[in-house]
C-alpha cells in the first residue's frame, strides 16, 4: 500500500508542479548547463565565481542531463522523488527501533509528504538535501556507520550547512560515549574535505558568494534575517485556527519524544532542527522560505506521534472498537483532508514573474549579441534562457555587488551602483519596484525601454537597451 | 513488554462494512475540504498589467478603446487605469462594452464624471458573469463627448504589449499595443476544476494530455490514502504506546 500511494503521489505532484518553479534554482540549473555545454562549472563563462549554494545539485543535473536535457524539469523530479524518499525513511524509521507499534512513522511519513513548506521548494536541492540527512540520521541510529558516514557527508557537500548533521551526530556520539567507528569518521571526512577543497582550488574559496550576499540582504533596508523570519513566520500561522490543532499535537508529541519511555529514536531528527534553527540565526542570512522547509521533517514527526498518542488515548475508552476505530479514522482525515486539498493551489497559482522573466530571457537570447551582458535584480530565470553574461543587483554573481549591498541600503540603491560600475548591455527591471531609478536622469539619458514582458495578471517588466551613442 | 490486546475480530462482512464506511466518510471529506479550498481560489484575470504611457485623451470625438478575446467563461467585470493631468470640472466618460460575435451587441454601460480621476485610478467595473465568454470577442469603449483636450482623461497604455487577440484602439482603429486593463472572471467550482485540469494537461504528449488521467490518478489516490489511514487507525486505536 505504502508503495503504491508513493507512485500515485509522484504522479499527482509531477503534474501539480509543471508550472511551479522560483528564481534560485535557475542558478544552478544554469550551472548544470554550462557543465554540459563544455564551459566548465561556472555561471559567467570564464568567471570562476561560486555563486550557487549547491554545485553538486549542479553536478548531477548535468550528469542526469545527458539523458533529460530540460533541466528545470529534472530539477522538479528529482525534488519530488527526494520528498518521497524522504518521507519512506521517517515512514520506516520507527521499524526496528524496537517500537511496538509503526503507526506513528507511517503517519509521520505520510505528513512529510504532504509538506506545503518542503513541496513549495521543487526544483531546488532542499528536497534532496532532506532525505540525504533523514537517510544518515536513520542510518546512524541504526549503527550503520560507513552507511551514515557516506550520506551525512554528501549531504554537507550537498549544501555547507549540511555540515551540522555531522555535528549533531558526532555530538550524540560523545554523550553516548560510544567507540569512535574511525573507518566512518574517516570516510566522512575524507569526502568532506576533498570536496572543499576541491572547491577552493577551483573557485579560490570554498563557500558560496550566495552566503555573504543573504548576510547583507539581512542587513539591508526593510531586510530580515532568519530568526525575525521564523518569529513571523510563526505569527502568521499562529493566526489560522486550523493550524492550532497541528501546533497542539505537535506539543503532545514534543511531550512524547523527549519521555524516557517514549519515542526518544526522533532525538537525533530534534537535535539537528535544532541545531539548523540556531546555525542560520548565528550566521545571520536573510529569510528565504526555503530555510524553514528544513524544520517540516521535525514538524511532522511530533504532529504525527502527539495523533498517535490521542488516539492511543482513545483505545483506553470504554467504547466499542468500531466506534474507537471510527473515531480515530476521522481524526486522521480531518488532519490530512486540508494538506490533500491544498495541493491543488501548486497548479493553480503559480508565480506571475515565471511567465515574463521567461519570456525576457528568451527574447534576449534571439536578439541580443551572445556577448552582450544583462543586468538584472533577480538574475536566475532571466540568465538560465538569456544564455548572457549576467549583472546581479541582488549580489548573488558579483562580490563586489554582495559585499556593497548592506551599505547601498536598498536593492535601488545596489542597482543604481552595479548599473553606474559595469554598464551593462542591457538592463531589465520591474518598474514599479525602482521608480527612482528608471525616472532618474542618469539612467534615462543611458537606457531606452525595449521591450515590455508581462504576466497576464498583475506583473511586467522591460527590458532596457543602452542607447548606441551614449 | 507491553502487553498487547488481541484484536476482537468480527466477522468479514462487518469488518468490510466498516472499511467500506469509513472510506466513504473519508471520500465525503476530502470532497468537502477540497471543494471549500477551491471555492476559495480567486479566479484569474486576465490582460495586460503594464501601462508605462498614456493613450490620446478622450475627448470631443476621440474614442480610446481596447478589443479582447475572453479566455475564460464568466466574464463579470472590467479593470482598467486612468490618467488626468488636469483637476479642472466634471464631464461626462462613458464606457461601452459590446459583444463582438454578437454584431457589437452592448454588454456594458457605465458613467462616471472626470471629477473622480485624480492622476492616476484604477476602474472596475462590475457586471453579472457572462457565461459563454471564452472565445467570445469583446470591444470596450471610452468616450466623453462633453470633455475638452488638455483638460481630458487618458488611458494607461503599454504601445509594446502584444497579448494575443487583443489591441488597442483609437477610433475603430486597431494601434499596436494593448491599455492597461484587466478582465475579470468569476468561475463556479465546476469551472475552477476543469481549468486546474486544463493547465496540468496543457502541452502534455500522449495520455498525460488527457484530462481524465488526472482525475484517475486523483481519484485512485484519494483512495489509496483512504485505506493507509483506515490502516494506521486501526493499528494506533489497539496500540498501547510501548516497546517490544
Amino acid at each position: 500500500m505504502p508503495l503504491m500511494l508513493g507512485a500515485l503521489a509522484l504522479t499527482g505532484y509531477v503534474s501539480l508542479s509543471a508550472g511551479w518553479g522560483y528564481d534560485d534554482p535557475y542558478i544552478t540549473f544554469r550551472y548544470a548547463g554550462n557543465l554540459l555545454g563544455g564551459h566548465g562549472l561556472v555561471y559567467n563563462a570564464g568567471e570562476r565565481t561560486l555563486s550557487t549554494t549547491t554545485p553538486l545539485f549542479a553536478i548531477l543535473l548535468a550528469g542526469l542531463g545527458r539523458i533529460w536535457p530540460d533541466l528545470p524539469a529534472l530539477g522538479r523530479g528529482l525534488s519530488l522523488a527526494s520528498l518521497l524518499a524522504g518521507s519512506a525513511i521517517v515512514a520506516l524509521w520507527p521499524r526496528g527501533e524496537g517500537v511496538q507499534n509503526e503507526g506513528a512513522g507511517l503517519l509521520a511519513g505520510l505528513l512529510l509528504s504532504l509538506s506545503p513548506p518542503l513541496l513549495s521548494t521543487t526544483g531546488s536541492e532542499m528536497c534532496l538535501y532532506v532525505g540525504l540527512v533523514l537517510g544518515g540520521l536513520l542510518a546512524y541510529g541504526r549503527s550503520r556507520w560507513l552507511v551514515a558516514a557516506g550520506l551525512l557527508a554528501l549531504a554537507a557537500m550537498l549544501r555547507p550547512d549540511g555540515l551540522i548533521a555531522g555535528v549533531v551526530v558526532g555530538m550524540l556520539h560523545l554523550i553516548r560515549r560510544r567507540p569512535l567507528p574511525w573507518r566512518a569518521v574517516l570516510l566522512y571526512a575524507a569526502l568532506v574535505a576533498a570536496w572543499y577543497a576541491g572547491l577552493w582550488l577551483y573557485y579560490g574559496w570554498p563557500l558560496p558568494v550566495t552566503l555573504l550576499a543573504k548576510q547583507q540582504q539581512a542587513r539591508m533596508e526593510g531586510g530580515a534575517g532568519f530568526l525575525s523570519g521564523f518569529l513571523a513566520l510563526v505569527r502568521q500561522y499562529s493566526r489560522q485556527p486550523a493550524y492550532w490543532a497541528g501546533a497542539a499535537l505537535a506539543l503532545v508529541g514534543a511531550r512524547r519524544v523527549a519521555a524516557a519511555r517514549g519515542a526518544r529514536h526522533w532525538l537525533p531528527l530534534m537535535g539537528w532542527t535544532a541545531l539548523t534553527i540556531a546555525g542560520y540565526t548565528a550566521v545571520g542570512v536573510s529569510r528565504y522560505f526555503w530555510y524553514y522547509a528544513l524544520m517540516a521533517p521535525a514538524a511532522a514527526v511530533l504532529v504525527a506521534e502527539g495523533t498517535a498518542d490521542l488516539i492511543r488515548g482513545l483505545g483506553r475508552v470504554r467504547l466499542p472498537r468500531w466506534t474507537r476505530q471510527g473515531l480515530a479514522a476521522l481524526l486522521l482525515a480531518g488532519l490530512t483532508a486540508p494538506l490533500v486539498s491544498g495541493l491543488a493551489p501548486m497548479a493553480w497559482r503559480s508565480d506571475p514573474r515565471l511567465g515574463p522573466y521567461r519570456r525576457a530571457g528568451e527574447w534576449l537570447a534571439a536578439h541580443t549579441p551572445p556577448e552582450a551582458s544583462v543586468g538584472a535584480l533577480e538574475v536566475g530565470i532571466i540568465g538560465y534562457y538569456a544564455e548572457r553574461p549576467m549583472v546581479d543587483f541582488a549580489g548573488l554573481i558579483q562580490p563586489q555587488i554582495a559585499r556593497r549591498l548592506a551599505a547601498a541600503g536598498t536593492y535601488q540603491g545596489s542597482a543604481e551602483w552595479a548599473i553606474r560600475t559595469y554598464r551593462p548591455d542591457y538592463v531589465v527591471l520591474y518598474p514599479e519596484a525602482f521608480p527612482g531609478l528608471v525616472a532618474g536622469q542618469e539612467f534615462r539619458s543611458a537606457y531606452v525601454p525595449t521591450r515590455t514582458f508581462a504576466s497576464q495578471e498583475s506583473w511586467w517588466l522591460t527590458v532596457y537597451r543602452r542607447g548606441e551613442d551614449r | 513488554m507491553a502487553d498487547r490486546v488481541p484484536p476482537r475480530r468480527g466477522s468479514v462482512s462487518r469488518r468490510h462494512l466498516l472499511f467500506g464506511a469509513a472510506l466513504a466518510v473519508w471520500l465525503a471529506v476530502l470532497a468537502l475540504v477540497a471543494g471549500t479550498s477551491l471555492r476559495r481560489l480567486p479566479a484569474p484575470s486576465w490582460g495586460n498589467p503594464a501601462g508605462e504611457s498614456l493613450s490620446a485623451e478622450i475627448a470631443g470625438a476621440t474614442r480610446v478603446g481596447q478589443a479582447f478575446t475572453a479566455p475564460l467563461p464568466g466574464l463579470s467585470g472590467l479593470r482598467l487605469t486612468l490618467d488626468r493631468a488636469s483637476a479642472g470640472g466634471a464631464r461626462q466618460i462613458i464606457l461601452h462594452l459590446k459583444d463582438d460575435s454578437q454584431a457589437g451587441a452592448g454588454v456594458l454601460t457605465r458613467e462616471f464624471w472626470t471629477s473622480e480621476v485624480p492622476g492616476a485610478v484604477s476602474y472596475r467595473f462590475d457586471m453579472a458573469p457572462l457565461r459563454n465568454s471564452a472565445g467570445r470577442t469583446y470591444t470596450m469603449i471610452l468616450e466623453s463627448p462633453t470633455s475638452q483636450a488638455g483638460d481630458a482623461v487618458a488611458a494607461r497604455y503599454s504601445p509594446t504589449s502584444a497579448l494575443q487577440g487583443s489591441g488597442a484602439m483609437l477610433d475603430g482603429q486597431r494601434l499596436a499595443g494593448d491599455l492597461q486593463f484587466q478582465a475579470v472572471f468569476t468561475l463556479t467550482t465546476p469551472q475552477k476544476v476543469d481549468l486546474l485540469l486544463t493547465r496540468m494537461a496543457q502541452g502534455r504528449p500522449h495520455l498525460l494530455g488527457w484530462k481524465g488521467f488526472y482525475v484517475g490518478v486523483a481519484l485512485a489516490y484519494a483512495l489509496a490514502l483512504g485505506t493507509f489511514l483506515w490502516q494506521v487507525a486501526r493499528s494506533l486505536v489497539d496500540d498501547r504506546g510501548g516497546t517490544a
